[in-house]
This record gives C-alpha cells, structure tokens and sequence, in this order.
C-alpha cells in the first residue's frame, strides 16, 4: 500500500495535541532571549554563591591572625584560623564550635555570641544554643552592617552604603532585635562631622557618660549629666574609649609618646583617676589591674614623659602606703620599692638586681632602668620580645614583671614560652596568643597574700589540644 | 473562562458553550481555517462547522488542550472544503505548496491498497515528530500542520528563512524513509 499526499496531509491533522501545544508555546528567538538571561542570571548566582560560600569557609583570607578571644561567665570563646568561632570551657576542658562558617565580627556578653554577615546580625543564645537573625537590611539599604555591645545589653548597628556612601546607626533591643530607636542620622561616610552615637556614648555602672566634640572630633569633652569631667585645657580622643574590667578608661590627648598612654579611669562608683601605662596601650585588664607584655622601664628610662606627674596617677597622695611620692613619680616606668613588695616574687626590687636568665629582664632596681640600657642590649630586645608579663596596679601605677611557672606540663607547643602579643583575662584566668600561631595559652592568675598578682601557672600550652 | 469550565457546560449540555468558545477561540481557528482555504467565507463556515463539531464531539472526548482540539477539527474541515472546490484542478496559495511537498515522502501517484485509518497514521507521524529534536519538531508542526509560511516560521523561531526550508528538506526525507520502514509507503 502507499499513502497519497492528501491522506499524509490528513494524517498530519491527527499529531498529538503536546506537540501542537508545543509548537505553539516555542518561540526561538524570545525564547532564546530569555534562556540566555536566565542562563546569566544563574551563572551570576552561582558566582555569588561560590564567592560567599568561599569566604564563609574563610579558606582563602589572607591575615588571618591570631587573636584573643573574650571571657564571659568563666568561658573563653575565641576564633580559630580558618576554623571558626570557638567555646573553651576551663573547669572542664571541654571545648565546642560555636559556628563553623567565618563572620565579619563578632562579640559576646552573657546572653549570647553576636556576630555580622554581610548585612545581617545574628545571635546564638547561651542558654538555648539556637541561633536566629535579630537585625537585616535590604540590598538596596546597605552593603554592610557592624556593630557593638552595649553594657546594657542592646546593641548599635552600623548601617553602612558604600554605594550611597552612607552610615546611620540604630540602637537594638538586644534581645528582641527590635529597633528601639535611629540613634545616628544618615551622614555622609567617610569624612562625617561629628561623632556617631557608639563614638560619643559610653556606660560606666549606672553612670551615662558622653563625648562632645570641642575643636574637631579628636578633641573630645567628657561629660556626665552635662557637668564636664575634664580639667581646663584637657580633651581626649574619641576613639580611644576602652573597657578593663568595669571601668572605662578614655586616653588623653596630649601624650606625644606613645608608649606613654595617659588615661582618664571613669569607675562606675565615681572614684575616677588618672593613669600613666607605659610601655603602651595595655593587653588586657581587670578592675583593679592592667596587663602589658611590654617591659615598662625599657620605655620608662627611654623618654622623658610630657607631664611627669601623671606618670602614675595625677593628683595621687604620695603618702598613702604602697604609692610612689611625688617625687619618686618625677620618672615613669618606676617601680615599687617598699621592702615587703621588693621581696615579692615577680617584683622588681634593689635586691633583686641581677638577671635571673634569658628570659628574664634586668631588674636593677633603679628608677630609670637607664643603666640597665647601659649595661648592654640584652633589655631593648627584652623590652619587645613580648615573652614577659608585667602587672600595673591602677590605684597606684605601680608595676611588676609577674613569675611564669610553666610546672610539669610537656604539652606546651608554645616552646616552653610566653607568647603574650594578645591577652584576654577575667581576672583568674589569662589567655595569652601570638598573631603568627596558633595556640591559645591558658595561665591561672596567683595572687599573694595581700591579694596582688604575682604569677602565672601555665594551665594549657594550647587549649586546642585539650 | 478557564478551558476546564468551558468543557464543564459541552459535558453540562449546555448552548452558552459554543458562545464561550466562539468568544475564545473564534479568530484563532479562523486563523486555522483561513491559511487553508485562502478564502475568508469558506473559512468562517468552517470555523461555525468546528463549534457544531466540537458540541458533538464532546463529550465523550475530553480534550486536553481545547484550543488545539478546536485547531484540529477547523483543519480537518478546511482541509475537506478545500479537496471539494479543487477536485478537478489543483490551485496555488499554501495548501498546494504544502501537499508538493509533503508529495516527496509518498509514491508519486495514489496507489492505495487498502484503507488507510488516518488516524493510526497520524499516531505514526505523532511519533516520528517526537523523535525529532525540539526545533525541528515545531518547525514541521507549524508548517504541515498550521500551513504556516517558511518567512513566518522562520520569525517565529528566530531563524533564517534558508534555515527554516533546510530543516524541512531534511526533515521530510526523514519522514519518507520512516514511512517507508513502517510499510505505509512502497520502496
């Protein structure tokens, strides 16, 4: 049999219905058009999938260095090199990872870990574990988002548009998320006047302190229930507003050394000081003391400081025991040279002249240390080896290398050493790091009779391995 | 009106059907009608046979797409008409360009042995499109089944016009040789 082309033709009007559908639905070229904007769209997303998931597992960052972590109720969280955000729990050794992905930052206080992605500000709660977003802005609004605690509790995020080259700032109910209120307009970003509301507003205890600009931004008034705390002719930066323990200390203007760091000490009972830290910026501190890895007479015999008097505290009574008179204060970077304190173990004292080791500095005993540099180079390369612990008390500015007492423990990768470019203490524990490695060193603070550190115990070599 | 509702009144018995299609799909199948017969009165009465169709055929059919059942039976009976008015002469326009061509994949002269069911037929070809890709597919579809022109087709699916004959030169002799294999055509 053979088919004639009228029946073939009649046969063609029996095709399935999907097919004619089909036919009918195709059209090439907007078809075309929108397969290849599709296909562009995706490989667009893919790209940015690939690039966040990228730096989320921070496998690429470059300076990814190692720093202290924060202490919060006798817990250590700290971030691990292309590892993620770490929870060290000393009484049991336990540790647990907090979140595996990188972050842009993070901070913690007692009710949770909070930390910024991109535009978005999460929390992980202690007590529940669960993690949730608490504050995001659209693409269009911003392009990135940090922030800061508060001692409240709340928290201020910066809403940053380098597009629109913007910031604004808005005060969060740190548990809610909810935006209690818009504390910083929209200015321009960089070059704003003014100070943003995280700049300029600080809480001490119960006291609300705040920095108003006098001549330009670097020059701040401190002010409390609009009574200035500055003498005349005083001001301080405003960016250099920094809490140990409870108390906030916000650095004077005029220092021209800066290893000479001359502190305004607001407590939260009102008892405010100053404070001359030499050797630097201190690590970290306590109520009652500061921290520094620094060698303070290194520098304290180097240069003369502006106003000597405030070496140690400004209007201190020289008279009081354990504080250095008016006259011993001539010179910065003194130390304590009452008898019972010169027998202290880790005290610097005339009876503890000679150096003990390598690793242990000069110890004179005199008011300068300008022998000691004299003597020979051994203290300048001490001076910023960063491998010794040095203890300010301030209410009286005196200082004291702490004993390291590294006991039996064979674990130490850290070479048997102190690396202490970074520390973190609660006042019992002090963690200590260098930017270059890895480990996390754990130190129990030992205090001695009259209640003063005096050394350190090597509790952990890495806590990492524990 | 969806087409479910408009096949919900055909199964309902209900006249307001044949409106609602009309209202759809009149221009459409007059679209259908008209590339066959080139002739706008023998295409509207095609298309007003398609609605009278269409009440009796459904149900029992239940069409999955009601717009192309629609184009199916406006076909079908252009098609007819078209084969009444030409019968003792062939005339140009689409149609006669069509059946040239589809003359290449039969015998050159009807040489039936036996009745053809058109529709195990169409059930043949339905499935040899399917084998074909996409494209080519729809471009044999618009052309032997909605008499599209080659210039159309071509716009329809962003192609050139060279491109578009290459693919139905290629695609009937496809259609030849599978007419051939399935005993539908003599060697």
């Amino acid at each position: 049999m053979s088919v004639n082309r009228e029946e073939l033709y009649r046969a063609i009007g029996e095709l399935d219905e999907a097919l004619l559908e089909r036919s009918e639905r195709a059209s090439s070229g907007k078809k075309g058009l929108r397969r290849l904007l599709l296909a562009v769209a995706c490989m667009g997303l893919l790209i940015m999938g690939v690039r966040e998931t990228i730096d989320r597992l921070d496998l690429f960052r470059m300076g990814c260095s190692t720093i202290a972590g924060t202490l919060v109720d006798g817990v250590y969280y700290y971030r691990e090199g292309h590892n993620g955000l770490w929870q060290y729990t000393p009484e049991d050794g336990s540790r647990k990872i907090i979140r595996e992905w990188d972050m842009d930052g993070w901070q913690v206080n007692t009710y949770g870990v909070y930390y910024s992605q991109g535009r978005s500000l999460y929390v992980r709660e202690h007590e529940s574990g669960k993690k949730r977003c608490l504050f995001k802005t659209g693409f269009w609004e911003s392009s990135f988002i940090n922030f800061s605690l508060q001692e409240d509790g709340n928290v201020v995020v910066s809403v940053h548009n380098t597009r629109k080259k913007t910031i604004y700032q808005v005060l969060l109910d740190g548990v809610t998320g909810a935006v209690l209120e818009q504390v910083t307009d929209v200015l321009p970003y960089p070059g704003y006047e003014g100070l943003l509301y995280s700049e300029a507003h600080f809480q001490v205890g119960d006291r609300q302190i705040t920095l108003v600009p006098m001549e330009g931004k670097n020059d701040c008034d401190v002010m409390e229930n609009g009574v200035s705390l500055l003498k005349e002719g005083e001001s301080v930066n405003y960016w250099m507003g920094t809490y140990y323990g409870d108390n906030l200390f916000l650095r004077f203007r005029d220092e021209e050394n800066p290893m000479f760091v001359h502190y305004l000490v607001l407590r939260p009972d009102g008892n405010d000081s100053e404070l001359v830290s030499i050797g630097g910026i201190p690590l970290t501190g306590t109520n009652d003391y500061l921290f520094s890895s620094l060698d303070p007479r290194v520098y304290g015999g180097d240069t003369e400081p502006k106003e000597p008097d405030r070496a140690f505290q400004g209007d201190m009574e020289a008279e009081e025991p354990g504080k250095v008179s008016d006259e011993e204060a001539e010179k910065p970077g003194k130390v304590s040279e009452s008898d019972e304190e010169a027998e202290e173990p880790g005290k610097v004292s005339e009876d503890d002249a000679e150096p003990e080791g390598q690793d242990r500095v000069s110890q004179s005993g005199t008011e300068s240390g300008e022998e000691d540099r004299e003597d020979g180079d051994e203290i300048e390369s001490v001076g910023y080896a960063y491998d010794t612990v040095w203890c300010m008390e301030i209410a009286t500015g005196e200082y004291w290398q702490l004993e390291i007492e590294m006991g039996d423990l064979t674990d130490n990768s850290a070479g048997r050493k102190v690396l202490a470019y970074d520390m973190e203490t609660d006042g019992e524990l002090l963690f200590t790091c260098a930017p270059w490695r890895s480990e996390q060193m754990c130190w129990q603070i030992i205090y001695d009779e009259a209640g003063r550190p005096k050394a350190l115990r090597l509790v952990s070599g890495d806590i990492r391995k524990e | 009106m969806t087409d479910e509702q408009i096949i919900g009144m055909y199964y309902d018995r209900r006249e307001e059907a044949i409106k609602e299609t009309e209202t759809r799909y009149g221009k459409y199948c007059l679209r259908v009608a008209d590339a066959i017969l080139k002739n706008r009165e023998d295409a509207e009465e095609c298309v007003n046979d398609t609605w009278l169709r269409a009440w009796n055929a459904i149900p029992p059919a239940y069409p999955k797409c009601l717009r192309m059942f629609l184009a199916r039976i406006t076909r079908n009976l252009s098609f007819n008409r078209y084969q009444l008015k030409h019968t003792a002469k062939r005339g140009g326009g689409e149609i006669e360009a069509v059946l040239e061509e589809l003359e290449e994949c039969v015998a050159d002269s009807a040489d039936i042995e036996g009745q053809i069911m058109a529709k195990e037929l169409g059930q043949s070809i339905t499935h040899f499109v399917y084998g074909l890709s996409e494209r080519e597919g729809n471009v044999f579809v618009r052309r032997y089944f909605f008499m599209e022109g080659v210039a159309e087709i071509a716009k329809k699916y962003g192609l050139k016009e060279n491109h578009v004959s290459v693919i139905l030169s290629r695609t009937r002799k496809a259609l030849k040789e599978h007419l051939k294999k399935e005993g539908y055509v003599c060697e």
